[in-house]
């Protein structure tokens, strides 16, 4: 089977950490936190392209739908971190990926995250905090530029370890 | 597995996402189940994780002797909450199961919606039990798996609370401050009055009180009246109102135990 199963249970523990993470920090602090879940994502669709990062997205955001207390609408966050597996994927390089690529890509989908939250709020009726989802945005696209390139070089050490 | 099943494969997961979110927002019963069950495996998780561990447990005399005779526990933050929820005159004479808040949903664009608490139904907690902190109503449990219930909060865009206001006890509802004709900041409730000009900046508004005692019993703080909206031309009196619980600082909880009474009610003669 040439999908590394290894890989995929790490993104699927990184996400399933990252879900958990979010909801139980939120308890804990009073500061508007970056999104957790986003990064994995990133990292996970960037190494493997469009299709296999939108499955990866659409699990995220399951995680995140289901974790308690979850989505006001179920399915809602799938549907938004899959559209951003797909776009991180089609940003897909091959060989090694440049930093400057990764942080766009990262700020893309991290646009196109906050982007779904406004339109399910409006959609639902919710108010909108505009003040914390722009310091949400500014945070998420800062730990995606971080993360996603540690992350990335730690599933390529992985594979090169398996060859 | 081939490029073209791969695509297949998340085609079919897709639609199968949107066809659930379709039943969620139609509101038809067949997402419940798959919430509890998202709560079931994922809760234990998370209580797993709460801050700390002993000061809520589940019986409320033995929180009580245990803070009593445990003098450090007024200097923790949980134990001197629950003492505060204990003594609060909102809760005098009402049964109510302790809780902690270890699950805080802000994945929306507002603020806090939902909130995860660390008891379920085998707590005695079930759905449509109102939650209150001692500074007043914090939500509705809308959802309970075994170990864990979730939580909505006042302000959300589906909670809607029947109350009274001002001195007169002016009948009225207080929802979401997005909805209504005045849009207010996030972190307000909109409060819709059935009567002009009986409402002031400064008056409490409590709860009206549900028929059979659920969701909500009568007589709780919900919040404060800050301004009244005085445009001639509204159809509804309405006005703004603080809530009475900082969502951001929530730490332990009470899910009410309320439920329709089981004693007849004495009839009275007048003496007039």
């Amino acid at each position: 089977m040439p999908v590394p199963n290894l890989a995929v249970t790490a993104r699927g523990l990184l996400l399933l950490v990252a879900a958990v993470a979010s909801v139980t920090l939120a308890a804990r602090s009073q500061l508007a936190l970056p999104d957790l879940v986003l990064p994995v994502v990133v990292a996970g669709a960037l190494r493997t392209g469009a299709s296999r990062g939108a499955l990866l997205g659409l699990a995220g955001g399951w995680l995140v739908d289901l974790m308690p207390p979850g989505s006001a609408v179920l399915g809602t966050a799938a549907l938004v971190y899959a559209g951003a597996g797909l776009l991180a994927g089609a940003g897909r390089r091959e060989g090694d990926t440049p930093f400057g690529w990764v942080a766009v890509v990262g700020a893309a989908c991290a646009v196109l995250v906050t982007t779904g939250r406004l339109v399910v709020a409006a959609l639902s009726g919710a108010a909108v905090e505009w003040p914390l989802v722009g310091i949400r945005l500014g945070l998420t696209a800062l730990l995606c530029a971080v993360l996603v390139p540690v992350l990335v070089s730690l599933e390529q050490r992985l594979a090169r370890g398996r060859r | 597995m081939r490029v073209t099943s791969r695509r297949r494969l998340l085609v079919v997961l897709l639609v199968l996402t949107v066809a659930v979110l379709g039943l969620d927002v139609s509101g038809r019963a067949g997402v419940g189940p798959l919430r509890s069950a998202g709560g079931a495996v994922l809760g234990p998780l998370e209580r797993l994780l709460s801050p700390g561990d002993g000061a809520a447990a589940p019986d409320a005399q033995s929180a009580r002797d245990a803070l009593r005779l445990d003098q450090a526990s007024q200097q923790s933050v949980a134990g001197q909450q629950l003492r505060e929820l204990i003594d609060s005159p909102d809760l005098s004479g009402r049964e109510f199961v302790p809780a902690r808040v270890v699950g805080v949903g802000r994945e929306g664009a507002a603020g806090p919606e939902r909130v995860t608490l660390d008891v379920g139904s085998r707590d005695g907690v079930r759905a449509n039990l109102s939650v209150v902190s001692s500074d007043g109503l914090v939500g509705r449990v809308v959802a309970v798996s075994p170990w864990t219930c979730d939580v909505l909060v006042v302000g959300s865009a589906d909670l809607v609370v029947g109350v009274t206001a001002g001195a007169g006890g002016t009948l009225g509802s207080v929802g979401s401050g997005a909805q209504g004709e005045h849009r207010r900041p996030a972190g307000e409730l909109n409060l819709t009055v059935v009567e002009r000009g009986a409402v002031r900046p400064g008056d409490v508004v409590t709860t009206l009180g549900s028929v059979g005692g659920s969701p909500f019993p009568s007589g709780l703080r919900v919040g404060r009246v800050t301004s009244v909206d005085e445009v001639p031309g509204d159809l509804t009196p309405t006005a703004a109102v603080r809530p009475a619980v900082d969502l951001t600082t929530l730490g332990v909880v009470g899910v009410l135990r309320t439920g329709p009474r089981s004693t007849p009610r004495p009839a009275l003669t007048g003496g007039g």
